[in-house]
């Protein structure tokens, strides 16, 4: 399930006009991404992965702390994409690859 | 000089030493940086510059050190971050030392460019980026590779844009980022078919399900395909080497580029190799073949000087790939230090000559560094790199010496196509004899440790005359083919869109080619 | 039509603004009980300032505090780090060493480290944004909405030509597409999932630290390396916004 948004977000990347969409649908990808990972760490009926109780079966908590990271290096990956569109449009005037001539 | 025994006189284990100075030799840039903020937040002074150059020369030292210590040890090994079976691994091995020491040449030459990094921010983003850098060589574990990863890259996207050119730094952002989400699907892929993040995963890699695994291997190889510039994504790396000043492409070109071919060493081709899955290495020796033909026939046609060392980065990696497939790892390490020494020179050259459209005017000592770099990166005969080339010959001699040899024509023929004006002999400058002398040092250092066969007679007369016979016709070719002129803005090269087509039709192609 | 205008915006924003903050400050001190810790309650936080900087327009406290937050943060980190490697060989000091202590101090690293990522995030997030402003958006802060000049003109542009282009390469990414999607999921015998074992030691670990989030012991325990790095990462977006946008 988690391709079929991939796929869409794949789509979205490569013929989206706009650089900002493009990093939108590279955020969708990336997130989508770190959903299917924590979801490979399921177990059928595994609570959250708190020890409320010493015998308590739990879900996999390495890709939760793992993907904590990801997530946030996602989020730093945007800030900086969005400041070089920023500039990029304060140097040519647009956003949209159709009209820079050098992307 | 034994280092056990002049340790063992001091009461130290080698073993210890060494896993103090691997574990702390990614740590060092980033104390530096906190120092430089320190001093900055609380004294207000701005000691940036003085700050990196210690942690330069504190890191060379520390490579020396290490290297020293890794002449007595000869296998691998696994320094963890905790006494546990789940924490951090760091991997030492001997392949490592050549990254190692690719990273330490653009780090020495920068001491002497420092100068170029104007504000405070350009020097904490670069020490980050070295921070990154360092964490590449010395990890051992998959998740920490990424994260690393992400770390030199992200200063790398930043330091591009010191010359105002965002549209690269755009570009290999769009590129780096889709690479780095199938780096991450890949990660995924693994975790759940039952490895650990361990590069040692490797040992036990019979009693995983195989099918998975090779699923995660398509999409890692994929990732560092882009990453490394092969083929069909090839065209981020002309432009982002070019748009950089001279310290950043030489690191660039030198180190972060190849951080692919270390992906896909110890993420691909050792789990390949256990698995006994021949498809990932035919897949790379196709792809590695289309990419030297490819980009020497676009370093033919190209029309800018530095777009043409740049884009010279690109047929080396397609070197590196062809050797790598063939299993020739010591070899392909050894071209990848050589191409290091001669790209970061040739970057920090470039900014002493002074180019008009296609006419470039160098003075002599210039002209003669240039000539021999250029037989180093066409790989043909009085360089080492073509002594290195010949053990590829051994698989197929016919196919690959007529390939190696027209493609090395075809990148003499992309810089000998112009026109060199000798600007007067200025005496021989530092920069110049600094040059010469890495570069004998390191194709010295490579004589010395590999049993290279020297071409025979015939091999090298073929060599030295089609290199003759190129240096008198490009100009002509060059001019007479005028459609071919736009090949580097080919129909699917046009714009950004294109290009990420082709990125993901490179996994769709492996999916189909290693699961067929 | 700006923020300042909205009453909406204005009350939600500013009348939430100390419930937002009790709830990050719950995030952070549950860290090791309840699902939380460092980098959601910096988070909260940080980005609680930007909107509460964007709803009433002007710079609530000065770069410097923020740049102590982080900083500070950034130094317990390295310290950490290095002083580990002085008392016992491992970075970070490797938990075993508080092992056999008292209940009390078993967790205190998990608290440390905790504490500096709080610290780090919180001013990053804010010097980030701060980043994003220049001189002439630091006397007002301006946002521009929807609507405004500077979409219109693009629109207009070659509109033929763009769809032209656009049809072209639709075509060919949805046949690729379609047909790589149809492959995978006719071809696709499902992807076989293994528990891992590790979940064990996880646990054991998580004893040993006296905490029951099993989550913080993971990325603050055995894989603290990752979070030292992606906490680097952070400071490097500060830098690099910075960079990019040239302010020193």
């Amino acid at each position: 399930m988690s391709i079929l948004v991939i796929a869409v977000g794949v789509f979205g990347l490569i013929t989206a006009d706009n650089l900002i969409k493009k990093i939108m649908c590279l955020a969708v990808i990336e997130n989508t991404i770190i959903l299917g990972f924590i979801r490979a760490g399921f177990r059928e009926g595994g609570a959250a992965p708190i020890l409320i109780s010493p015998e308590i079966i739990t879900v996999d908590p390495i890709p939760h702390a793992i993907m904590l990271t990801a997530i946030v290096i996602g989020v730093c990956f945007n800030a900086l994409a969005v400041a070089c569109i920023v500039r990029l449009h304060q140097k040519t005037g647009t956003v949209q690859i159709s009209e820079i001539h050098e992307l | 000089m034994n280092f056990n025994t002049l340790f063992s006189a001091v009461q130290l284990d080698t073993l210890e030493v060494l896993k103090i100075l691997w574990i702390t030799f990614p740590v060092i840039p980033l104390t530096a940086l906190m120092t430089a903020l320190a001093v900055k937040y609380l004294f207000k002074q701005d000691w940036a510059a003085g700050i990196t150059r210690a942690s330069h020369i504190l890191q060379l030292l520390w490579a020396l050190l290490i290297t020293l210590a890794a002449s007595s040890l000869e296998r691998e090994y696994v320094f963890r971050l905790m006494d546990h079976e789940i924490s951090i691994a760091f991997l030492f091995s001997r392949e490592k030392l050549f990254f190692l020491w690719a990273l330490m040449i653009p780090l020495f030459l920068s001491l002497f460019r420092l100068k170029t990094l104007k504000t405070f921010s350009m020097h904490m983003v670069f020490l980050f980026y070295l921070g990154g850098c360092s964490g590449l060589v010395t990890t051992g574990d998959v998740f920490n590779f990424f994260v690393f990863y992400e770390l030199m890259i992200m200063g790398a996207y930043v330091l591009i844009s010191i010359k105002d050119e965002y549209s690269a730094s755009v570009k290999y952002m769009i590129f780096g980022a889709a690479s780095s989400a199938m780096f991450l699907a890949g990660i995924a892929v693994l975790y759940a078919s039952g490895a650990y993040f361990d590069f040692t995963y490797v040992e036990n890699i019979q009693q995983l399900p195989q099918y998975t695994l090779t699923v995660a291997l398509i999409l890692f190889t994929a990732a560092f395909l882009i990453k490394g510039g092969f083929f069909p994504v090839s065209g981020w790396v002309a432009p982002c080497h070019s748009a950089a000043n001279a310290l950043v492409a030489s690191f660039h070109a030198s180190y972060t580029i190849f951080t692919g071919s270390l992906g896909l060493y110890y993420l691909v081709l050792l789990p390949a190799d256990a698995m006994g899955a021949e498809q990932f290495f035919s897949l790379l020796r196709i792809i590695s073949v289309l990419t030297l033909c490819a980009s020497s026939v676009i370093l033919f046609w190209e029309h800018s000087f530095i777009r043409s060392i740049a884009a010279s980065t690109v047929f080396t990696m397609g070197m590196i790939g062809l050797l790598m497939s063939c299993r020739l790892y010591t070899e392909a390490g050894f071209y990848i230090l050589l191409h290091a020494a001669y790209k970061s020179l040739l970057f920090y050259m470039y900014d002493e000559i002074e180019e008009r459209g296609e006419e470039i005017s160098l003075s002599i000592p210039h002209m003669v560094f240039l000539a021999v770099s250029i037989l180093f990166a066409a790989g043909l005969f009085p360089s080492v790199t073509g002594a290195l080339k010949e053990a590829v010959h051994a698989f197929a001699p016919l196919r690959y010496k007529l390939l190696l040899l027209i493609t090395g024509m075809l990148v003499i023929g992309g810089f000998a196509k112009f026109r060199y004006r000798p600007a007067g002999f200025r005496g021989v400058s530092l920069s110049t004899l600094l040059s010469l002398g890495i570069l004998t040092a390191c194709s010295l250092l490579t004589l010395s440790q590999l049993n290279l066969q020297i071409p025979v007679a015939f091999d090298a007369l073929t060599d030295l005359a089609a290199a003759v016979f190129v240096i008198a016709v490009s100009r002509k070719v060059f001019t007479r083919f005028k459609a071919l002129h736009g090949i580097d803005r080919l129909t699917i090269y046009r714009n950004i869109n294109q290009e990420l087509l082709l990125a993901f039709s490179i996994l769709m192609f492996s999916l189909l080619f290693i699961l067929s | 039509m700006t923020i300042k205008d909205s009453q909406i915006m204005q009350t939600a924003l500013t009348k939430l603004f100390p419930f937002a903050l009790l709830f990050s400050i719950y995030l952070f001190s549950y860290v090791g009980v309840f699902p939380g810790g460092g980098f959601q309650a910096g988070v909260i936080i940080g980005t609680l300032v930007v909107i509460v900087e964007m709803a009433l327009e002007r710079k609530l406290y000065s770069d410097s505090s923020f740049e102590a937050a982080e900083f500070t943060g950034v130094l317990i980190l390295i310290l950490l780090l290095l002083g580990g490697i002085f008392i016992s060989g491992y970075p970070f000091g490797g938990f075993y060493i508080l092992q056999g202590t008292s209940r009390p101090f078993a967790n205190v690293m998990i608290w440390l480290l905790s504490l500096a990522i709080f610290l780090e995030v919180a001013g990053s997030m804010v010097l980030i944004f701060r980043g994003f402003l220049t001189w002439e958006h630091e006397a007002k802060l301006y946002m521009l909405l929807p609507g405004q000049a500077g979409t219109e003109k693009s629109k207009k542009h070659d509109a033929s030509r763009k769809k032209r282009e656009l049809s072209r390469i639709t075509w060919i990414t949805a046949c690729i597409l379609t047909a790589a999607a149809a492959f995978v999921l006719i071809r696709y015998p499902g992807l076989e999932s293994i528990f891992h074992t590790e979940v064990d030691a996880v646990r054991e670990i998580t004893g040993e630290f006296g905490i029951r989030n099993m989550v913080s012991s993971v990325y603050l325990g055995p894989r603290v390396m990752d979070t030292f790095i992606e906490v680097m990462v952070v400071v490097l977006t500060v830098f690099g916004v910075r960079t990019v946008r040239r302010t020193t």
